[in-house]
């Protein structure tokens, strides 16, 4: 894999976690990609995240998004950064006192991109088929659960990033909208051919989506290059994995 | 074996000089804090200033954003800033010109009023009112936002919050606490005027004509930098103890309450020291 075609390249890094050593991740995340971050703790992966991001700077190591090493950012670049390399939170909050339009357009008009129409065109190009128009002019509090995650990852793209980080979009949602929001994902990376990187707990939907691997362990981390050497390791197997979707379906 | 042989002798703890440190250190830690504090609030004021002046991106955003903040603390704030005006112009000014005019002249007279309702009271009053009304309100709104991590979910999409959420906020509390300010002195004079004049006697009216005569340049002045004073410490207060709260909805509460008499404080302080320094 070519480093100077990569989005993001991790070097020995290990993010500051609460005092405790990870082990170090070494990663090359190219456009087009969508990498999925397992572990058996939540919230390592978070950490995890939140260091390929850019968000935190590691503990030990080097991460470079975009080009630039997340240790040498002032707080203008960063803030640029931010405009190339979406991240969405847990639980995908939006402003509560503006109507999801206007949380779609927020970050847009801060950052002069696009005029009305332009931006309109952008969200019918993202949400189109998916949302009806009059689903999101309303109240993230009047929203269904999915809305919400669909708008809070749409606004990020708004800006026209190139990588995208998700922590935990699937959490707290059905099995159908779990599958609908996959499938919302597989359709940013093929429209915009941007790089995701999601952390997650749902291994059916990573299983649809993601093509590599990154496990973390107690001691080690491994970097799967694709599923069938995911299973092989001896993670959990794809019948057991399509007997929970069932489950969840039936349930 | 008797048990004072056993055990060696304790010292006898003096209770009055515990009590004496215990009150020391009370104090100390007080002072200690107060200042902190007091450089808090100084470095947030810088730290919202510099982040507006750092970028040129999202200016017309921010000043749309200044518009609804004198629209929510300037414009809603004018029935209540009215009914005070009215209320207090009845029942202090009417009953100062009442008292004043025998024992001295009408010029006098007025100069006494401007100085004491118009450049005093009311500055204080609207600061009184801005924070009730304003501050508290800023505290919460943005105080929920931190909570629910939406104030986060924008700074990860390059969103300056300082310059965003917090700079309109403080700036359109100073702007709006001087025009209500010059509003509210408007009316607490004239409608003492006027209520002296119903209540007593019409010729009290020749008061009105003497108003334009009680101001001078210095003091128009003296009363801009106070009125924005107060509103820059009212809205950067404000926004300060509403971005404190973070995990917990229990925080707002407490910290709107510290956010409302850290305002007094302050407003109280900025009074004492523009007098002070005339």
């Amino acid at each position: 894999m070519n480093e100077s075609e990569a989005l993001l390249v991790a070097r020995a890094a290990r993010p500051a976690y609460n005092g405790c050593d990870l082990p170090v991740l070494n990663l090359q995340i190219q456009a087009g990609e969508i990498v999925f971050l397992s572990a058996t703790d939540e919230s390592r992966l978070s950490a995890v995240l939140k260091m390929l991001a850019g968000v935190e700077t590691p503990g030990d190591g080097e991460v470079e998004v975009l080009r630039q090493n997340t240790r040498q950012l002032d707080l203008a670049m960063r803030q640029n950064l931010r405009r190339e390399a979406g991240f969405v939170l847990r639980g995908a909050p939006l402003l509560s006192n503006l109507d999801g339009d206007n949380n779609l357009r927020f970050a847009a008009n801060y950052h002069a991109i696009g005029n009305e129409t332009e931006q309109q065109q952008r969200i019918d190009e993202l949400l189109g088929g998916l949302v009806e128009p009059r689903d999101y002019h309303c109240l993230p509090a009047y929203m269904a659960e999915l809305q919400r995650r669909l708008i809070a990852i749409t606004r990020p793209l708004m800006l026209y990033p190139k990588i995208l980080f998700l922590e935990f979009p699937f959490n707290g949602l059905s099995f159908q909208d779990r599958v609908m929001l996959a499938g919302y994902l597989q359709k940013i990376v093929q429209l915009d051919h941007i790089a995701i990187v999601v952390c997650s707990d749902d291994m059916y939907c990573m299983q649809r989506l993601a093509q590599r691997i990154v496990r973390y362990e107690d001691d080690a981390v491994t970097v799967y290059p694709n599923w069938e050497e995911f299973y092989r390791a001896g993670r959990d197997s794809i019948e057991q994995l399509n007997w929970t979707a069932k489950g969840a379906v039936d349930g | 074996m008797r048990q004072t042989e056993l055990m060696p002798e304790q010292p006898r703890i003096k209770f009055s000089s515990l009590r004496l440190t215990g009150v020391v250190d009370i104090i100390g830690r007080k002072t200690i804090g107060a200042f902190a504090y007091l450089i808090d609030v100084f470095l947030f004021i810088f730290k919202v200033f510099r982040s507006s002046r750092s970028r040129q991106r999202g200016k017309g955003f921010s000043r749309q954003s200044v518009s609804s903040q004198i629209l929510f603390s300037g414009i809603d704030a004018l029935p209540t800033i009215t009914i005070l005006g009215l209320a207090i112009g009845l029942a202090v000014t009417a009953q100062f010109i009442l008292l004043l005019q025998d024992l001295t002249s009408e010029r006098e007279v007025i100069t006494l009023l401007n100085q004491l309702m118009a450049q005093e009271l009311a500055p204080l009053i609207t600061a009184i009112v801005l924070i009730g009304r304003s501050g508290s309100a800023i505290t919460v709104d943005l105080g929920n936002m931190s909570i629910h991590r939406e104030i986060r979910g924008l700074e990860l999409l390059g969103v300056d919050v300082y310059e965003v959420f917090v700079l309109p906020r403080i700036l359109g509390v100073a702007i709006s606490q001087f025009a209500l300010a010059v509003y509210f002195a408007g009316i607490v004079m004239v409608a003492g005027i006027v209520f002296a004049a119903l209540f007593d006697s019409p010729s009290n009216y020749k008061y009105l004509f003497l108003l334009g005569e009680a101001f001078n340049f210095t003091a128009l002045i003296q009363f801009l930098i106070k009125n924005l004073l107060f509103g820059l410490f009212i809205g950067a207060i404000a926004c300060l103890h509403g971005l404190r709260a973070e995990f917990s909805l229990t925080e707002l509460p407490q910290q709107t309450q510290r956010s409302i008499v850290n305002s007094m404080i302050f407003v109280f302080l900025i009074d004492g020291l523009m007098v002070a320094l005339k």
